[in-house]
């Protein structure tokens, strides 16, 4: 049988039924307890009045008769205790299962105890009859009952109180009741009847007499007319065999050990001297005291307290409670307990005087119970410190409104002087702007006391001034007692929203465009955003933002982005974005974390960089190519060069190629068709490469390729593609053939350095240059002047007959045969350099002027840079440069006067100037002979040399001469 | 054998005979004609009108039912609305009685009730008892019903009461609508399997209710009653009492090795301390300890053990007290779950937050206080 607070209960509870003086209650108290009890589903309470049987009550029964059936039936789950062995009657108990042992104990006990009940009733009802009916009653029953006087002496006692102690009732009378039953000298401590005649009031309390009998005894003090007591009725019943088996059950020594043992509370017994008898596990466990050291009291408090003078308060106050124990109800008290291992715990006593003036104490460790008081009291402490001065204000109030506190810094706030007046006012009416949404307010507060939280912004109102405040308002259900009020926290926001205003002022008129992104979407774009990206912010909101990035940068923009907002990346990055209306676009972007709506968020700014990263890439762009033809530059082809050294992209070829004859062209005919020569050459070495060759412009004429995993027969094929396709250009384009010289190399491991393979690719261009040089040169000049007689409209046979003269002349003069075969050629290329002078000044109708002269007078020159670099006309390239010098000095290039004029170049000026005013021109009519020689003679000795105009003539005039010329 | 029809109807429309009518719509559409009907309305609402609606539209259906603190369907838990539950089915018989004034003499107003009901004829079945939980004795009221029925009925049903503020509550019965009343009806041919728990464990030491009367408790061990209450909880402060009292109740002893609950309720100027619920006189009580993990194991227990018995359940009644709806806050959906999870899908459930619950699953019907009570139907 384990230890069970509710059985020990329920026994306590049988016992505990009062002596109510109407049946009905009576009845009521057994109902109450029975069906609670023991679930009795019926009942009765029959009483013998002499042979017949009178119902005092019942229940469950719909009639009387009912109950003789079911007693007559006696089922196994009906039980039925015969009060005084059936003489006073019978209890009928009915269950709805069958009767269990305990059953019948329980139920024993429980009519025991009703049965004592009625037998005092039944007593205390007839001491109430007359004296005569009293006595013949009181002596037929079983009870004591003794009428005593003041002194306790016996005036009268019936014969059951008699006959106890082998006497009459006659003997008895003046003979004190102590003397008698108890063989003292003096009253009883304590006795009921005592009591009574002190207090005036009915007594009761058990008794032990020296036989060891167990009586119960109630003491009736008896008051003349005038309310002196004149002595007292003392009824005395024997229950010891009741308590006995109450005890049985209830207490007996080894039930209380069983239950002690096991108990959860520490316990105590200790005797009239004050020695321990008993001590149980739990109170070892809590204390860590044994009974060995702690044998008395003395121990006991010696070692439980310590502090000599809390001792002496303990140990005053446990005396006093001894003193009251027994006779009234000693309130539990609550002491610090110091342990063994040094530890103080609060232990609430409990003492109980148990039989034989032994003390059974329970104890109740409270200390975990006194400790969360105290941080229940002081957690309250701080929130009314807290409540008066946090920097909100705060307000409680009823779910309808009504307010029921507020706090100090809202009597500051709203401007309000006191509490009281604070609180008789309206949140709606008077701390409410009427520019709020009032009607939202009821279904707010309905919503909290359903147990939501509710945070908005509102305009507040002071009402002494009727100024208003921004705010932040926060409501919370609480309970407040039995009732559900709301929690109003107030903010002022007044600084935040003036900040909020800036900056979102800031944020709308920024040059830079910002965003601010929350849960993955944007939620507000300002209006240089909205122009970068084309788009307005009702089409952004929602919108993830990644998805404005283009798909290749969304990696990078997504790992950045998480970088800077760890703090990780201070700098913006840059990617690109696709803008509705531009298209792609640059930007540089920075973010950060902010709270926005009361949430984590993150603030974008961007700015487009579309155009510096254009520029920038164009930069680049320029740093590797060449910016006439496009192709990369050297710069460019020695990092390929440096790059490809390490690579696996081996065997390697390059080759190097060299446009022949650009430094002629450029002098000759101009840069522009040198330019235009370097394109076509570009042209052509495109086409005969693969998309993956490097082909660089690495100097003015010069070309280089590098082809990737080409061995070198595979370059020899690209070598010829490419001078296959130059004889192709050239046949269709003669006016500016193109001669490319080309060198090529392969290198076939890692081994060979591309820098020395470029190197010797070049040492081949040169002798490849070199072979071909020559006759370059002179399919260049034969080219010039095919392109020249092409312009030499102006001379139909100019130059034949300039020629034929030119030679009569200088046979008339006695020039060797190398002068008169120079004079020839000179005759025939003299004006070789007006292929460089533009159409426009060469064609020109009418007079030149200044600066289309210098240009003219250039041809001199060009027609000596030309000549020099062919080797058939290197011979006159000194007289193309002076063919234009004049006897007297005012001609060009250099200005020469005189004999200083190569004889050639007098003779070529002379004939030049006769064929030139005796044949057509364009802008001028061709003069007459005669009218020629007038004019060589007019400039004799100014422009012309005289001794040569006049030999000139004589040829003109068909006389021979031989003349010496000096030259 | 009897083929139960069930409907469950519910609506928290504004208007009142609007929401009436519209559950009562609902229920009848379900179950068809009703034999016995169940009407649970919170005091957001006009009672009259809300019965007169419902009473349209339930035909010749007996009524019963009460306002009541809030309204339990299927899953969910309601402080508004207008519940209704319809029960049709051949062989099923009601007859209700609408006992009013019973504060006065609680015993004889329950065995005048009692009295009424057997008028009917019907000797056996399911007496649902709704009683104002604000007024009157009720264990003395159920103790004169149990007088007068006896033994061969089952007792289920729970305490009235408006939505937690004491002001006034009302109960049904096809015969009107009353306050200070015993709404009661008997349902033959309905099969109800029963279970009832609460969770709470004795802490303290035996204390003995010297005196009380009725719900005042004015001494417990000779002493005034809050200076013995507070003494047993290491001495708290007045103000503290709500906050200790609604986690300690007392318990007093029952059948069984169990504790019947008492909800203190207030202190008044004596240190007497108001029950919500009559104590006895001459009981011996402890003080409870309980919290929601034991509350909600109490509520699985019982369910299990109610819907493990029945294998094929109709609908299922719940009556689960108010300071257990307060107590455990949001975690008292965790309470109707555990009972919806044993019920299994497709079982209707209808309940009522209660001010006490009665049951007879001791024998007799007793009021008990802090208790939740699972019915099956079948």
């Amino acid at each position: 049988m384990s230890f069970d607070v509710s059985e020990l209960l329920t026994l306590y509870d049988i016992v505990f039924l009062s002596f109510p003086e109407r049946d009905e209650e009576l009845m009521q108290e057994i109902v109450e307890k029975s069906t609670r009890l023991f679930g009795v589903r019926r009942l009765a309470l029959i009483i013998r009045q002499g042979k017949k049987h009178q119902c005092l009550g019942h229940w469950g029964f719909q009639k009387e008769e009912e109950i003789w059936v079911q007693i007559e039936k006696r089922k196994e789950n009906s039980f039925i205790y015969s009060l005084e062995n059936g003489n006073l009657g019978f209890l009928y108990l009915e269950q709805a299962h069958p009767l269990s042992d305990r059953d019948k104990r329980l139920y024993t006990i429980f009519g025991r105890r009703i049965e004592s009940i009625i037998v005092r009733k039944q007593i205390e009802e007839k001491l109430q009859d007359s004296d005569r009916e009293k006595a013949a009653i009181l002596d037929s029953i079983l009870e004591h009952l003794v009428f005593q006087d003041a002194e306790n002496r016996v005036l009268w006692a019936n014969k059951s109180a008699a006959g106890s102690i082998g006497l009459t009732p006659v003997q008895l009378e003046g003979r004190f009741c102590y003397e008698v039953w108890y063989q003292r000298n003096e009253p009883c401590d304590n006795c009921p009847v005592v009591r009574a005649l002190h207090t005036g009031h009915p007594q009761e309390g058990t008794m032990i007499s020296p036989d060891g009998r167990v009586w119960f005894i109630r003491g009736y003090p008896v008051k003349n007319e005038r309310g002196v007591i004149e002595g007292v009725v003392k009824v005395a019943m024997d229950i010891t065999e009741q308590k006995m088996t109450e005890e049985a059950l209830n207490e007996s020594e080894e039930r209380f050990r069983y239950m002690a043992e096991s108990s959860p509370f520490p316990l105590a017994i200790f005797d009239a001297s004050g020695r321990y008898e008993y001590i149980n596990p739990k109170f070892t466990e809590i204390f860590g005291y044994t009974l060995k050291e702690i044998p008395t009291g003395k121990e006991w408090f010696t070692l439980a307290y310590p502090d000599p003078l809390y001792r002496r308060k303990v140990i005053s106050a446990w005396l006093a409670d001894l003193e009251l124990l027994g006779k009234d109800i000693v309130s539990p008290r609550v002491f610090s307990v110091t342990c063994k291992d040094g530890l103080v715990r609060e232990i609430m006593f409990r003492p109980i005087l148990i039989k034989n003036a032994k003390h059974l104490i329970t104890y109740e460790d409270i200390t975990e119970s006194k400790r969360a008081e105290k941080a229940l009291k002081a957690s309250e402490e701080t929130f009314r410190v807290v409540f008066n001065n946090v920097h909100d204000a705060i307000f409680i109030h009823e779910p309808d409104g009504t307010i029921i506190d507020v706090n100090e810094k809202m009597l500051q706030m709203y401007g309000m002087d006191n509490k009281e007046e604070a609180l008789k006012l309206s949140i709606e009416k008077d701390y409410s702007s009427p520019e709020n949404l009032l009607e939202q307010l009821p279904c707010r507060w309905e919503k909290v006391i359903a147990g939501e939280t509710q945070l908005f912004e509102w305009k507040a109102r002071r009402p002494r001034d009727n100024s208003f405040f921004d705010v932040e308002m926060f409501l919370t259900k609480l309970a407040l007692g039995n009732k559900d009020v709301i929690l109003a926290t107030v903010r002022d926001i007044t600084d935040r929203k003036r900040e909020e205003e800036f900056l979102r002022n800031l944020f709308i008129y920024s040059p830079i465009g910002m965003y601010i992104v929350m849960d993955g979407t944007f939620q507000f774009v300002n209006s240089q955003f909205e122009k970068y990206s084309g788009y307005r912010q009702e089409e952004l909101r929602g919108v993830n933002p990644l998805s404005l990035v283009v798909p290749e940068d969304q990696n990078m923009v997504r790992t950045n982005a998480v970088r800077m907002l760890k703090g990780k990346l201070s700098s913006p990055y840059e990617f690109r974005i696709v803008s509705k209306k531009e298209g792609i676009r640059w930007v540089a972007e920075s973010v950060t974390s902010i709270w926005y709506k009361g949430k984590q968020a993150t603030l974008g700014n961007f700015m487009d960089i579309t155009e510096r990263r254009e520029f920038e890439e164009k930069l680049k762009y320029l740093s590797l190519h060449d910016q006439l033809t496009g192709l990369y530059n050297r710069a460019f082809f020695e990092e390929e060069l440096h790059r490809l050294s390490n690579s696996r992209e081996y065997p390697i070829t390059i080759i190097s190629a060299d446009l022949d004859g650009l430094k002629l062209i450029n002098d000759t005919m101009g840069h522009n068709k040198g330019d235009e020569l370097l394109k076509t050459c570009t042209d052509v070495l495109e086409k005969s490469l693969r998309s993956s060759d490097i082909l660089a412009r690495i100097g003015g004429d010069e070309f280089a390729v590098i082809l990737p995993r080409c061995n070198e027969k595979n370059g020899e094929i690209v070598v010829k593609r490419i001078r296959l396709l130059i004889e192709y250009h050239n046949r269709k384009h003669p006016a500016l053939p193109l001669s490319v010289s080309i060198g090529i190399a392969t290198a076939t491991t890692k081994e060979q350095t591309l820098a020395d393979v470029f190197r010797k690719a070049d040492e081949l261009m040169y002798r490849d240059k070199l072979y071909r040089s020559a006759s370059t040169r002179s399919q260049l000049v034969n080219t010039l002047l095919a392109a020249l007689s092409e312009k030499d409209y102006i001379a139909e046979g100019h130059v034949k007959r300039v020629q034929e003269l030119c030679q009569k002349l200088g046979e008339k003069i006695s020039l060797s045969s190398r002068q008169l075969t120079d004079l020839s050629l000179l005759a025939q290329v003299h004006d070789l350099g007006k292929v460089g002078i533009p159409d426009s000044i060469l064609f020109k109708n009418g007079s030149l002027t200044n600066k289309e002269k210098e240009i003219m007078q250039q041809h001199s020159e060009i027609g000596f840079r030309i000549a020099s670099s062919s080797p058939d006309l290197a011979p006159v390239a000194e007289l193309i440069l002076r063919h234009h010098e004049k006897w007297d000095g005012s001609g060009y290039p250099l200005g020469l006067k005189g004999e200083g004029i190569p004889i050639e170049c007098r003779i070529l000026s002379l004939v030049d100037a006769f064929d030139a005013m005796t044949n057509d021109r364009p802008y001028n009519r061709a003069k007459s002979k005669e009218e020629a020689i007038k004019e060589l003679k007019r400039y004799a000795g100014t422009q012309f040399d005289p001794d040569l105009v006049e030999k000139f003539l004589l040829i003109l005039e068909g006389k021979k001469s031989k003349t010496q010329v000096n030259i | 054998m009897i083929i139960i029809q069930v409907g469950i109807g519910y609506n928290q429309e504004k208007d009142s005979a609007l929401a009436g009518h519209l559950a009562a719509e609902q229920a009848t559409w379900q179950s068809g004609k009703s034999a016995i009907t169940f009407l649970f309305c919170t005091d957001n609402y006009n009672q009259e009108q809300v019965f007169q609606a419902v009473k349209k539209n339930i035909g010749s259906s007996k009524l019963v039912g009460a306002c009541v603190a809030g309204i339990i369907i299927d899953n969910n838990i309601f402080t508004k609305g207008v519940g209704v539950c319809t029960i049709g089915g051949s062989g099923i018989q009601a007859a209700t009685c609408l006992q009013e004034n019973i504060t006065n003499s609680s015993y004889k107003s329950g065995e005048e009730a009692g009295r009424k009901l057997l008028e009917s004829g019907l000797d056996s079945g399911t007496v649902f008892v709704f009683p104002d939980g604000l007024a009157a004795n009720i264990s003395v009221l159920l103790r004169g019903l149990y007088n007068a029925l006896g033994p061969n009925y089952n007792y289920i049903g729970g305490g009235t009461g408006d939505n937690l503020r004491f002001n006034k509550s009302y109960q049904f019965t096809d015969h009107g609508v009353s306050s200070n009343a015993l709404a009661v009806a008997v349902v033959k041919g309905i099969n109800f399997q029963v279970s009832l728990g609460h969770g709470w464990k004795p802490v303290g030491q035996p204390i003995i209710v010297t005196r009380a009367k009725e719900k005042r408790v004015y001494e417990l061990d000779g002493l005034p009653a809050f200076d013995r209450y507070s003494a047993c909880l290491g001495g708290i402060d007045k103000k503290e009492f709500p906050y200790y009292s609604m986690r300690h109740p007392l318990g007093i002893p029952s059948i069984g090795g169990d504790f019947l609950i008492r909800d203190p309720l207030k202190v008044e100027d004596d240190n007497s301390i108001i029950f919500v619920t009559e104590v006895p006189q001459n009981t011996v009580a402890t003080i409870m300890k309980g919290d929601i993990d034991s509350l909600l194991s109490a509520a699985e227990d019982i369910s299990r053990e109610t819907f493990h018995a029945c294998t094929s359940p109709k609908l299922s009644l719940l009556f689960d007290c108010v300071s257990r709806y307060l107590l455990m806050g949001k975690d008292f959906e965790r309470e109707i779950e555990a009972v919806t999870k044993n019920a299994g899908a497709g079982v209707p459930i209808i309940g009522m937050l209660s001010f006490g619950e009665v049951s007879n699953i001791s024998g007799t019907p007793i009021f008990y206080n802090k208790t939740i009570i699972v019915a099956a139907g079948w």
